[in-house]
């Protein structure tokens, strides 16, 4: 996040970045207005960021693979890549091309509904700049085909050379203040610690050794196919440590379902969230204010964390809670402390293994750290790509699972809101931003509304093929016509009762959050 | 007669002497407006009586309350002193004041004056300080008396030396400051409550304010064209939507404007942001007159005026009817007849005579200035064969047409000037970029004969000049010197030594007075000509002239308008008084020594390389970043002051 | 490198920086009250004026470049007298409610006006209005109490507001004559709190938290932000064994002293009685309070029973990307090593 500064081009697509990671946004536009960086913004809605950037390609929801692909064909025609570095650092380019020459602007201009000369000047900008970055974030990932539209993004880095270099790269902004953490230490159905894969023979026996037990080959499940597995039968029992998948989960109902089958589901958490009325346990955990240990963030940097107030009432640290139950089921964990633990977690992920307490008592370290005098990593693929050639996938466009027809007209495109942090267990119990965003509403362009006979504050009821919410509308350009946008901050209206989890993207596992077809109805007025 | 004048530390006082001396720093005009008497005046050097019924405290009193208005509050001496400073004049003025606190006073005054941030605190201190030190003796005898100043009447309005003498009147420091606050939105729309052209002036404006930016006289002038430039490029780089006011509702009166040039531009869109529909007739197929035909792209991209800045007149509702000529496809008194009100901007459009033989014999090769450019930038070539050209003329048409030569394939460029360099009027920059590109130049040379063979132009014969005593425009006036005449060889002879106005848009109509120059005779209060209804500004009106002032006619001119169809007695706002005012006092001093010390270099704009830009059309000089904007908008002083008259 | 005198010591420098940047840089003090190093200089308060030879007015040393051979005085008797005037003009009418004041002791305008002295004669003179409390006025948010008579107008907040938040809420301007700052477009502001983090005087208040302490009653944790991505470094402030404030380091990575709304005024559900603080078993259609042994009994019991008769594969968990490190690695080596399978995810994805 640092290093963005020496970008002169930063392409932003699918983050809301100063809603979303507002310190990073207002970073970002600090550079566009006063130092003059030019920003594209890929967004099917009008965010904030627009008013700072040169460029806005409002494009429609689930159609950024026909995009990328579009500016690629735009950038090789007419030879705006990086000719030597697209010879010496990577493969695949042939194969690329056969691809993205079908991907003209015009079909693009077709598909996205953006005009192609936005779509050609985007692609000159962003191919001419010495030094240019890509942030992207959950409108990235949050689709069916999240994972292509990543391969797609970093063909479009890798073909100009915009990769290893301050202010260049392909750079996810984590939604969560420690998915990065948990993902690195392993909380991940096919990884241990480290991103060691859980089915690799000699991985398995290291771990076994470290960690003197019997352990499994066999890759787990994901969060969406536990909740398949639940209705199955397959699987009896849940623990959810600080998750609130009934809000957070595609398809509510299913999730609702699987969880009503359960024999059992322990949920140790903070507050009493929406997925305790289904627990048959419920533990009570520190709050983070309450906890030793350690945060890495969306730039890998491991943090510390520190206890400023006494556990609230008879509260835990979470992993003294496991550590108990451990013991209860014959295997001890007798940490003292989470440094003791963190000392372990150094032993068994090579990226951490340099990064001590003390350390990073001041300020944090950003993995890879093999090792203690190593003073870590801001930039990754310095000099070289990690694995030493980059490949270049070529990726086909497909349109979107959930198309809108006759019956569901609308396209319905989730995320967050500024105030509002995931499922508002946190947020929603502090007075000022309760104030900035107190209730739920659907973002409808006023045309649409007026077509539809909807006024500003209007109740509406959004309608999908699995489910309905009711929310108040309110009228916005923000969103094109033909879509509307909510966040799923709010259990009163838990918009992820209308999402799809059917369609998962093949690797990530992914499911489509970002597009789901929906009708609305008016059902009340607006006071 | 003057009583007592401080003015720039030249102290006159005639009060009680016999042979009254007249100040040489200040000549302050008798009247503000006709029939009223100018008592006194208190200003950013001095103060100045005329009157003895001015009572210097009183006014002293006011002039604070002045300060108390205008001071913005962003510094602390000045926002925090102001309040104080008058509340300490106001027990003078009641006789209630101490010694104390007239030491007070004087203390703080001198605290403002050295301690403020811009010119409000650095000068309004002055006058109150003089009154302090010259009427010392009446000040102490009041002390504690009781006895209440002469209330008198006043009037005052702020200036800055760039605003003074901008033609347009652009609020200059307040946009730039917006700018170095990052507020580049609302600097466009400052800019924009004086001028429709922000783009256009950006680019070729000749920025008299700079000549009278005061940080020239530490290191050089803010670049106050390009960061008018910069406000009007943000806006267009990331498309934003123009903020302009509100409309007030149609007035249901309808306007016709002669002419889509700067003038009738600018009369347009103020006209109809007071809620006039208003109809501009052009004889071309596009709009901006000279500043489009005159002016070659590489100063001003064609879509920055005729689509950008154009096209958002068009949102008001102004229509423009493109290839009507006035006098031949529409009457001039038709349009009296059919519309409430006529603008005419037609501008000076034709070549003024060199009044040299052979000049009107329609040789191939003679082509006169404003016709070639015109020929460019209709996208032809008006001489294809013709690879050699000169030039004759000094001022920005002829750097056009020699610059224009080279982007056309011209190979052999000379410019022939009958001054030396140091007179050119044409803007420096520009004679140093065509320098720059390859251009030669003649200097003191004047042509005397055009040479032909089979009706095409071979060659000119020059004489060489001297420069004699000065002329009433203060250059030395250039004579021949006889017997020195050569020749040049030629394919192409320009002469851009200046401009008429084409009357014939007058046909039909033989009311309407025309100066002894062949140009439009207003009003120079009211814009009118001798046709009741029918107006006039810029170039058909003052010969030719800058862009800046004929966009600023313009919009002064739809002030009359608006004034003349409310039934209103047309004349010049207050506002516009006091500048012509100031201007006669000079707001700008080129000797004062500036208190800064410097060391912020202007900051310019990076241009093409000669080498590669001298061949083609595309914009020669590259915008400022907001960061460099930011920091050269940090150079400016902001050198508001306040003046004050007592009448 | 050019040389500049500053107090008669030489001083080798780059050009182009200012010379208070010179100055500090090497040690030399000069007194601020609106500089703020990572802004533009504001130039309001004026208590930064030095001496350069050559003029006679003094100059603004956060605005003023230095230039070769410039030679700078920072302390005469001339410009300590003329920063004593301009504090005086400060507390012309500045109320001297410093004892309910949320500032106090963390001021810059006490620490000012202890540092240059006061001449107590003008004090009885001019300042009038001691212990006269005003009530705030509304400012662009709800989390946050505007007392414009406690204003020194310094504009740090506006001018934050501009360059380092983007949002350009705030503008300077006056009323009755006195300077002061104005929630201009209210709509635009996005309640981060970075105006707040600025003021060098108690004219900007926190209104979140009931409770208030003295900088020497509390205490500051260091931590991280529990929200988004980013991690920003976040303090703290606790005092009687709640959270009352969130500040933080202007010197750390990765925000640098900037926070958003949920990082500066997020923490008020640290505190809430909505916490769980018992563990809880269902009965029925309800919950009943338990004991810790109880409860883990119970679910170690479960667990095994579960796992005996449909095997390690039938029991899946999911760890957090809001608990810390630690605990997401003792709950995967939980569920692989105790439990025996790879189901174990977290709602990364969503």
């Amino acid at each position: 996040m640092g290093d963005i500064e020496d970008a002169e081009v930063i392409l932003v697509v699918g983050s809301n970045t100063t809603e979303n990671h507002p310190v990073f946004g207002m970073k970002v536009r600090k550079l566009a207005r006063m130092k003059g960086t030019n920003l594209i913004i890929i967004d099917p809605r009008r965010i904030d960021l627009v008013d700072d950037a040169v460029l806005h390609l409002p494009l429609k929801a689930g159609t950024d693979i026909a995009l990328f692909n579009a500016m690629l064909n735009v950038i090789i025609r007419e030879e705006l890549y990086d000719k030597k570095f697209v010879e010496e650092n990577t493969e695949g380019f042939e194969e690329l091309l056969k691809v993205v020459e079908k991907y003209t602007p015009e079909l693009a201009e077709e598909i996205t509904g953006v005009p192609k000369d936005d779509i050609i000047s985007a692609a000159r900008m962003y191919a001419k700049a010495e030094r240019a970055s890509i942030i992207y974030c959950m409108g990235v990932t949050q689709h069916a085909k999240g994972t292509d539209n990543v391969k797609s993004l970093s063909n479009l880095a890798l073909v100009c050379g915009h990769i290893g270099k301050p202010g260049t790269g392909v750079n996810p902004l984590r939604g969560q203040n420690n998915v990065q953490g948990a993902c690195d230490m392993g909380g991940l159905p096919v990884f241990y610690p480290g991103y060691q894969r859980v089915d690799v023979e000699e991985v398995k026996r290291k771990f076994e050794k470290l960690w003197n037990a019997k352990l499994s080959a066999e890759p787990g499940l994901t969060v969406v196919e536990m909740g398949h597995a639940a209705i199955e039968g397959k699987v009896k029992a849940l623990y959810i440590m600080g998750e609130n998948p009934v809000l957070t989960d595609p398809d509510l109902h299913h999730m609702e379902e699987a969880l009503r089958k359960l024999d059992l589901l322990v949920v140790q958490d903070i507050f009493f969230t929406e997925t305790c009325d289904f627990a048959h346990v419920v533990l009570p955990a520190c709050a983070f204010s309450e906890k030793e240990g350690t945060f890495t963030n969306t730039e890998r940097r491991v943090q510390r964390v520190r206890r400023a107030l006494k556990p609230k009432g008879g509260t835990k640290d979470d992993w003294k809670i496991i550590a108990e139950l451990s013991e209860r089921l014959g295997y001890p964990m007798p940490y003292r402390d989470a440094e003791e633990i963190f000392e372990e977690i150094r032993k068994v992920t090579p990226q951490y293994a340099g990064i001590t307490y003390r350390r990073i008592d001041r300020v944090g370290i950003q993995w890879p750290c093999p090792t203690e005098d190593h003073p870590g990593t801001p930039i990754l693929h310095v000099g070289k790509i990690a694995r030493g050639k980059g490949l270049l996938v070529p990726v086909e466009y497909r349109p979107p699972v959930e198309q809108p027809d006759r019956e569901y007209p609308f396209v319905l495109v989730t995320g967050r809101n500024y105030y509002h942090y995931h499922t508002g267990t946190m947020t929603r119990k502090c007075k000022v931003l309760n104030y900035g965003a107190p209730e739920p509403i659907l973002e409808i362009h006023p045309i649409d509304a007026h077509i539809i006979g909807v006024s500003d504050e209007d109740m509406v009821k959004v309608v999908g093929r699995r489910g309905s919410i009711e929310l108040k509308a309110k009228l916005s350009e923000r969103v094109k016509r033909g879509e509307v946008f909510s966040t799923f901050h709010f259990h009163e209206a838990r918009v992820n009762v209308l999402t799809g989890s059917q369609e998962l993207d093949p690797v990530a596992k992914i499911p489509e959050l970002k597009v789901t077809a929906v009708r609305i109805e008016k059902v009340g007025k607006g006071e | 007669m003057i009583l007592f004048s401080s003015w720039q530390g030249e102290v006159v006082d005639n009060r009680n002497k016999k042979e009254p001396k007249s100040p040489k720093a200040i000549a302050l005009p008798e009247e503000f407006k006709p029939g009223e008497k100018i008592k006194a005046f208190f200003g950013w050097d001095g103060i100045v009586i005329c009157d003895d019924s001015v009572d210097p405290v009183d006014m002293a009193l006011r002039y604070a309350e002045a300060m108390l208005n205008e001071s913005c509050g962003k510094c602390t001496p000045c926002g925090q002193g102001a309040r104080f400073m008058r509340t300490l004049l106001e027990k003078m003025a009641k006789g209630v004041a101490t010694n104390d606190d007239i030491e007070g006073l004087r203390s703080l005054a001198t605290l403002i004056k050295s301690t403020s941030k811009c010119s409000i605190g650095q000068t309004a201190p002055v006058p109150i300080l003089h009154v302090l030190e010259y009427f010392g003796e009446e000040i102490k005898g009041r002390v504690s008396s009781k006895k209440p100043a002469q209330a008198g009447r006043y009037r005052y309005a702020v200036t800055a030396p760039c605003l003074n003498v901008c033609p347009s009147s652009l609020d200059i420091p307040k946009y730039i400051e917006e700018i170095r606050e990052v507020r580049f939105e609302d600097s466009l729309s400052t800019i924009r409550e004086m001028t429709c052209l922000p783009g256009t002036l950006g680019r070729v404006c000749v920025r008299p304010c700079e000549s009278n930016c005061r940080r020239a006289l530490v290191e050089g002038s803010v670049s106050i064209k390009w960061l008018k430039r910069f406000a009007a490029d943000f806006e267009m780089g990331h498309r934003k939507k123009p903020r302009l006011p509100q409309i007030p509702p149609s007035i249901g009166k309808r306007i016709a404007v002669v002419g889509a040039g700067p003038a009738g531009l600018s009369c347009a869109f103020y006209l109809a942001l007071k809620g006039y529909s208003v109809t501009i007739f052009e004889k071309s197929k596009e709009p901006g007159g000279m500043a489009t035909y005159g002016i070659p792209d590489y100063r001003l991209p064609r879509g920055v005026l005729t689509r950008y800045e154009v096209d958002i007149i068009k949102g008001l509702g102004v229509e423009i009817r493109y290839g009507v000529e006035i006098g031949k496809d529409i009457m001039l008194m038709d349009l009296h007849k059919d519309y409430d009100a006529v603008f005419i901007g037609v501008g000076a459009q034709t070549s003024a005579k060199m009044g040299v033989e052979g000049e009107d014999k329609g040789y191939r090769g003679f082509i006169p200035g404003v016709r070639y450019l015109y020929d460019i930038n209709n996208g032809m070539d008006p001489y294809p064969e013709g690879k050699r050209v000169v030039v004759v003329g000094g001022g920005n048409v002829a750097m056009d047409c020699v610059r224009t030569s080279f982007r056309i394939g011209k190979t052999d460029v000379h410019l022939v000037y009958r001054r030396s360099r140091a007179e050119m009027p044409a803007d420096p920059e520009e004679i140093h970029d065509a320098e720059e590109e390859g251009v030669l130049f003649h200097f003191l040379c004047n042509p005397t004969r055009i040479l032909e063979q089979d009706g095409k132009v071979v060659g000119v014969e020059l004489i060489r000049m001297e420069l004699g005593e000065p002329d009433q425009s203060g250059r030395r006036r250039p004579v021949p010197v006889p017997g020195s005449e050569f020749i040049l060889e030629t394919d192409i002879l320009i002469p851009a030594i200046g401009q008429a106005v084409d009357l014939s848009f007058l046909a039909g109509c033989s009311d309407m007075k025309l100066t002894k120059w062949k140009t439009l005779e207003v009003n120079p209060d009211t814009f009118e000509t001798s046709i009741k209804g029918i107006f006039a500004a810029g170039d058909c009106v003052t010969g030719p002239d800058v862009l800046v002032r004929a966009a600023g006619d313009g919009r002064k001119a739809a002030d009359r308008i608006d004034q003349y169809l409310r039934g209103i007695e047309p004349g010049p706002s207050d506002e516009e008084r006091f500048d012509r005012l100031f201007s006669k006092i000079k707001v700008f001093n080129k000797n004062e020594k500036v208190e800064v010390a410097g060391g912020m270099e202007r900051k310019e704009l990076h241009k093409l390389d000669p080498e590669v830009r001298k061949w083609i059309f595309d914009e020669v000089e590259k915008g400022y970043m907001p960061s460099e904007a930011i920091t050269e908008a940090q150079r400016c002083l902001r050198c508001y002051r306040i003046g004050m008259i007592a009448y | 490198m050019i040389t500049v005198t500053i107090d008669g010591r030489e001083i080798q420098t780059e050009p182009g920086k200012t010379i208070l940047e010179v100055a500090r840089a090497n040690g030399i003090y000069i007194p601020t009250l609106c500089f703020l190093e990572d802004l533009l200089p504001i130039g309001a308060c004026r208590l930064c004026i030095v001496e350069v030879d050559g003029y006679d007015q003094p100059q603004p040393s956060c605005v003023q470049v230095v230039t070769d051979g410039m030679n700078i005085r920072t302390t005469t008797e001339k410009l300590l007298e003329m920063r004593r005037d301009i504090l005086k003009l400060l507390l012309l009418d500045h109320p001297l409610d410093c004892p309910i004041c949320d500032k106090a002791a963390e001021c810059k305008l006490q620490d000012l006006v202890y540092e240059l002295g006061y001449d107590r004669a003008i004090a009885e003179g001019s300042v009038g209005v001691p212990m006269l409390h005003k009530p705030p006025v509304k400012w662009s948010t709800i989390g946050i109490n505007y007392f414009p008579s406690r204003c020194v107008a310094c504009q740090r907040c506006v001018h934050v507001c501009l360059e380092r938040v983007g949002c350009g809420v705030l503008e300077a301007g006056k009323e009755d004559g006195t300077p002061r700052i104005f929630p201009a477009h209210p709509e635009k502001c996005i309640a981060c709190g970075e105006c707040l983090s600025v003021c060098p005087v108690g004219a900007l208040t926190e209104a979140v938290s009931p409770l208030k302490a003295r900088p020497w009653e509390k205490t500051k944790t260091k931590t991280v932000c529990p929200y988004c991505g980013v991690g920003c470094v976040i303090e703290l402030n606790v005092a009687s064994g709640q959270v009352i404030k969130v500040t933080t380091d202007e010197a750390v990575p990765p925000n640098y002293g900037t926070l958003c709304v949920k990082g500066r005024f997020g923490f008020e559900f640290i505190n809430s009685d909505k916490r769980l603080t018992k563990p809880l078993i269902r009965q029925g259609g309800s919950f009943r309070e338990v004991s810790w042994d109880e409860a883990l009994n119970y679910v170690a019991k479960k667990l095994k029973e579960i796992k005996e008769k449909h095997g390690a594969s039938a029991i899946a968990g999911l760890c957090s990307a809001r608990c810390t490190n630690e605990d997401n690695y003792v709950f995967q080596k939980f569920m692989r090593a105790v439990i025996g399978t790879n189901n174990v995810d977290h709602c990364a994805r969503l």
